[in-house]
């Protein structure tokens, strides 16, 4: 996890599954709730290699532990195949998914916390295969 | 008929959580050799984890219990069905839209919208177990 004044952004390596789902859900809550930086929760997916339901849940529950703080949650450069998994449980539909941790710097992905959808956030992959 | 031919094998494995790890690798391994495009053989991969995690949790109750995974090529149809002997499922019905808070319907909606058909058999044995089998098209 980094940290900054404007962001927290955790990197997810590898995958999230029965096994290492447990720990990934304590650093999206310690994450979540911190004090040590303001606005945007950013997760880095673009090394994620697989991701199970459980795992989406605990993207899911770091969603709700953000909105109850004012905060935005920010998925970064999913790989084409998570993005998918993403969309299929309507995850996509309700946070901002952005192509790199730099996007941050080029104006709020969103729009400001709890604000509209900015010009920076990635576009929908509306593929349905 | 395919160019990588009709065949069937079988898995005896427990729901430990590094079995169900491995064995998703393997199924998926396979269908790539089986003539899969990797976002195939990535949706497949997902089905075998979610159903595997489904047993764990719900038929044996968040604990380790004994599955046969049975893996079919028959012609382009690639298909892996599940059986356990745990808890059955209640409803042998594959979500449409994903539930809110229960776990297993989220897996098996999951499944639904990524492979091609899946059914769901609760077993003929008296009142325990059920059997998903989940099937994909591979297509070049």
């Amino acid at each position: 996890v980094e940290n900054s004044p404007l962001a927290a952004i955790v990197h997810v390596r590898g995958e999230v599954d029965l096994i290492t789902a447990p720990e990934f859900r304590e650093c999206m809550r310690s994450t979540a709730t911190s004090n040590t930086h303001n606005g945007y929760v950013m997760v880095d997916l673009s090394e994620l290699e697989y991701i199970d339901g459980g795992g989406v849940r605990v993207l899911e529950e770091g969603l709700e532990l953000c909105q109850q703080r004012g905060r935005a949650l920010v998925l970064v450069a999913p790989p084409p195949h998570i993005e998918r998994i993403l969309e299929i449980v309507n995850l996509t539909d309700r946070l901002s998914v952005v192509n790199s941790v730099e996007a941050l710097h080029q104006g709020p992905p969103g729009g400001e916390p709890h604000g509209e959808r900015g010009p920076q956030e990635r576009g929908r992959h509306s593929s349905d295969e | 008929m395919s160019e990588h031919g009709s065949w069937a094998f079988t898995i005896q494995l427990e729901t430990d959580p590094h079995v169900i790890r491995a064995v998703r690798k393997v199924i998926a391994a396979t269908a790539r050799i089986g003539g899969a495009l990797d976002a195939d053989a990535r949706f497949i991969e997902l089905s075998v984890g979610e159903a595997l995690a489904n047993a764990r949790f719900h038929a044996y109750q968040n604990g380790v219990g004994p599955i046969e995974a049975v893996v079919t090529l028959d012609g382009e149809m690639f298909s892996v069905t599940i059986k356990n002997d745990g808890k059955p499922v209640t409803s042998a019905r594959v979500p449409d839209a994903r539930a809110t808070t229960e776990s297993l319907n989220w897996g098996l909606h999951m499944i639904g919208r990524v492979m091609d058909e899946v059914e769901i058999t609760r077993s003929e044995l008296g009142d325990r177990g059920t059997a998903i089998r989940m099937s994909k098209r591979l297509t070049a």
